[in-house]
């Protein structure tokens, strides 16, 4: 589960084929000690190979603090409220959407949460399954229709995940020895393509758009478990055949043989 | 079958038998699996309510006023016109010896390749050798294409 | 029913004068077989057999393969998952190659033992041996024809070895395969080998064996230097006539040959393999088994020599007759020629053992061993490979 939202953030970090640059040369860390420690830690960082300035803007390698953050240098402080969405959705994107669809969006009011509310900045918590079990109950009470719609999309999901690994290491076992499950993969490549799209589509937390893309991913799984199914009804019926074949051989080699004792 | 020293002619008759049989059998067996193999399968149109082409369904909007095309259907080939404003569908199969009927646009005639006929939009015959009308196709035009309801008289 | 056949042959006999040729037909049949004749002497038949399927399923299998590298893999594809019992015909036709191969080898070596190649049969042994060739010719050309992953680039390793003959191996290499790498004008050559100009050779060659064969007969264990043993004495010594009592024994390996031949194909159908892709090699690549021992060999002595040695070793096989001129059948009477078979067959069989374990890690007894090209194990530590 961990690998697909893992993916997800990869794909940015893609794009820049270099070591990281030591946080010992950004010059913000100087004097924010505490949060660029933090944010070494994170996988922004050491995946993403971000530095502040991809979020806060300024100059990160301008010793001068006047320069660094003055006018001209893009420096935007601590994002507001109203920002944060449209900062983290620059890279993104999938999960900011969703989210501007959901209850969660109106940043006005000041109960609702903003990605980093759930996500924390500087050390961005990856996301997982895990996050939605220990964030939701922060503001929402047990026993809530929201806290209980939460734990459906989170369940949903899981099993969603599940299922779908459960069937990807039965076939590729299978494989090994039957190369004819070899159109299974290209469903299974399918579900799991649908279920990378469903993972940033909770953000919305909308129970019927995410049962939509599961079913999408089901559909998948189905026209596996059909091809798997098939494949176990003619495994069955070639064993019987198998049988049927040697009764046949068997009553014919004891007649051949009866035969030439007629003829001696 | 008891194995004595001098079988009966029964006994030997019927090791005969069940061998040829045997064979029979075997035979009979690698003959239906040929068959089976050989068998022809429908095509890729044959259940098909939309009207394809070669590649694919066919757009309607790549016939214009006064043109007309052929395509494959689950009723077989149907020759649409779009005339007036409206689609019309005939069965493409010539009723003289089944050749590909084509709609021209210039004389606003059908006309066979194979043999000289000509059909009026209608189906009717205009010039033989043909001698029965080609059947009337009810169409439907929607944004995934030319479906096709069943054939008509 | 009798009345009719009657008619039947009397018809035919008036036109085409078939008494004579009938009588001579059933007087070679009647012929007693020498007593020695056992269950391996069924080989031939079975074998006749299994290539009378192969043949079979090889016309079945046209009305669906296009022999194209745009089309092959797709059509295969088609006929594996659409066409009914599609899967079997394929899988009888994968699985009778390697069968015939495997017989064809072990006919060789009872035809070997037991002196069947000696005076008056050298030509009979000349034309197994090339049908033999003929066989190799077949897998090889076969091979291809699926045009996955695997019949490619085993293919290609396969080819490459004919750059490796002195002075024109580049050209008959480029000769061989129509292009420059294997493509579509070797798909198209292949095709027409494997299903017209092999055929034709085989049925010819064929039926040259057979009919050696029966009118020769079976080879008495005697030397081939003293008259024959006439039916007579071969009845004495306890031999019975072809028909009926060997040829019911013939009908019978004929029928567990062909139920083995199904039972492969059912419990172990052929898979639909990767479609090529001149551009990426898979690991692991290597010819089918009977073509491992020189594929092997190649890696051992420089590829100039390693190249010429198979033609070689075949050309004294064809010749053995003509070498080994010691009029002594039976197998006792012969060590050496014992000896330099068990010798030939250890060698490759050795060969295509290292040929099958290099380039593979495996676990035997526990302990993982890691093979190199050249087939040495090396240890690869107690963990499963990696």
């Amino acid at each position: 589960m961990k690998r697909l939202w893992g993916f997800f953030l990869l794909g940015p970090a893609l794009l820049w084929a270099q070591p990281p640059t030591s946080l010992d040369e950004v010059f913000c860390a100087t004097c924010h000690f505490d949060q660029g420690e933090e944010f070494g830690q994170s996988t922004h960082y050491q995946k993403g190979q971000l530095l502040c300035h991809d979020c806060h803007g300024g100059l990160p390698f301008e010793a001068n603090p006047e320069k660094a953050k003055g006018p001209g240098s893009g420096f935007i402080g601590r994002p507001g409220r109203e920002q944060i969405a449209a900062l983290c959705g620059k890279c993104h994107a999938a999960p900011a959407h969703a989210f501007a669809q959901g209850p969660h969006a109106a940043w006005q009011n000041a109960a609702n949460p903003t990605c980093i509310s759930c996500h924390t900045n500087h050390h961005v918590l990856d996301a997982s399954l895990e996050l939605i079990d220990t964030t939701c109950g922060h503001c929402h009470q047990p026993g809530t229709p929201a806290l209980a719609r939460g734990e459906a999309i989170r369940q949903q999901l899981g099993e969603a995940n599940q299922q779908h690994r459960r069937l990807q290491l039965h076939t590729d076992s299978l494989l090994q020895v039957d190369g004819s499950l070899r159109r299974a993969v290209s469903y299974l490549e399918a579900g799991a393509a649908a279920l990378r799209e469903a993972d940033p589509m909770t953000h919305a937390l909308d129970l019927d758009l995410l049962a939509g893309k599961l079913d999408e991913a089901r559909a998948e799984q189905d026209q596996v478990k059909q091809l798997l199914a098939e494949r176990e009804v003619g495994r069955q019926r070639r064993s019987w055949a198998v049988g049927a074949i040697w009764v046949l051989v068997a009553a014919n080699v004891f007649l051949l043989w009866r035969k030439r004792r007629q003829l001696q | 079958m008891s194995a004595d020293p001098s079988p009966q002619p029964v006994s030997r008759r019927l090791v005969n038998a069940l061998l040829g049989l045997g064979a029979l059998g075997a035979l009979g067996g690698m003959a239906g699996a040929v068959l089976a193999y050989l068998w022809p399968q429908p095509g890729q149109a044959a259940g098909s309510d939309l009207l394809t082409g070669t590649a694919g369904p066919l757009n309607p909007q790549a016939v214009g006023e006064g043109q007309g095309v052929v395509g494959r259907s689950k009723v077989g080939k149907v020759l649409v016109v779009r005339q007036g404003g409206e689609w019309i569908g005939l069965s493409a199969t010539c009723s003289h010896l089944g050749c590909t009927v084509s709609w021209n646009p210039a004389s606003k005639q059908v006309e066979c390749p194979c043999h000289g006929a000509r059909y009026g939009l209608r189906g009717e015959v205009l010039r033989g050798p043909a001698r029965q009308a080609l059947g009337r196709v009810e169409l439907k035009v929607d944004a995934q294409g030319i479906h096709v309801a069943a054939a008509g008289g | 029913m009798k009345g009719v056949q009657r008619a039947l042959w009397q018809w035919l006999d008036q036109r085409l004068h078939l008494e004579p040729l009938a009588e001579a037909l059933w007087q070679n049949l009647r012929k007693v077989v020498p007593p020695h004749v056992n269950w391996l002497f069924t080989l031939g038949a079975t074998l006749a057999a299994l290539l009378a399927a192969q043949v079979g399923t090889g016309v079945l299998l046209m009305a669906y393969y296009k022999p194209s590298a745009a089309q092959a893999h797709h059509s295969i594809e088609h006929l594996s998952y659409e066409v009914p019992l599609g899967w079997f015909i394929r899988s009888l036709h994968a699985w009778g190659s390697h069968l015939i191969v495997g017989l064809a080898l072990l006919h060789l070596i009872h035809v070997y033992v037991y002196g069947g190649y000696k005076k008056p049969r050298e030509l009979t042994w000349v034309s197994g041996v090339l049908l033999l060739a003929l066989l190799l010719g077949f897998g090889l050309s076969g091979y291809l024809l699926p045009w996955d992953q695997v019949a490619y680039w085993a293919t290609v390793v396969v080819t490459q070895s004919a750059d490796s003959v002195p002075l024109a191996g580049p050209w008959l290499r480029r000769f061989l395969i129509g292009a420059d790498e294997v493509s579509d004008p070797t798909l198209g050559r292949f095709f027409v080998v494997h299903v017209i100009l092999l055929p034709l050779g085989l049925l010819g060659l064929m039926g040259l064996h057979l009919l050696l064969v029966r009118w020769l007969g079976i080879s008495p264990l005697g030397r081939a230097d003293e008259p024959a043993p006439d039916s007579e004495a071969l009845r004495q010594r306890g031999g019975h006539p072809f028909v009926p009592y060997h040829l019911l024994k013939d009908l019978a390996a004929v029928w567990v040959g062909l139920g083995v031949l199904c039972t492969l194909a059912l419990l172990w159908p052929s898979p639909v393999g990767e479609p090529a892709d001149p551009l990426v090699t898979p690991l692991g690549i290597k010819p089918d088994w009977y073509f491992l021992p020189p594929y092997q060999l190649l890696k051992y002595v420089p590829e100039a020599v390693g190249v010429l040695i198979p033609p070689l070793f075949f050309l004294l096989l064809l010749l053995l007759p003509f070498l080994d001129r010691s009029p002594e059948r039976h197998p006792r009477g012969r060590s050496r020629a014992m000896a330099a078979g068990v010798l030939v067959a250890a060698c490759l069989l050795l060969l295509g053992v290292l040929g099958h374990l290099s380039e593979t890690t495996r676990t035997i007894l526990g302990i993982t061993y890691h093979f190199d090209i050249l087939g040495w194990p090396s240890h690869a530590g107690g963990k499963a490979a990696p």
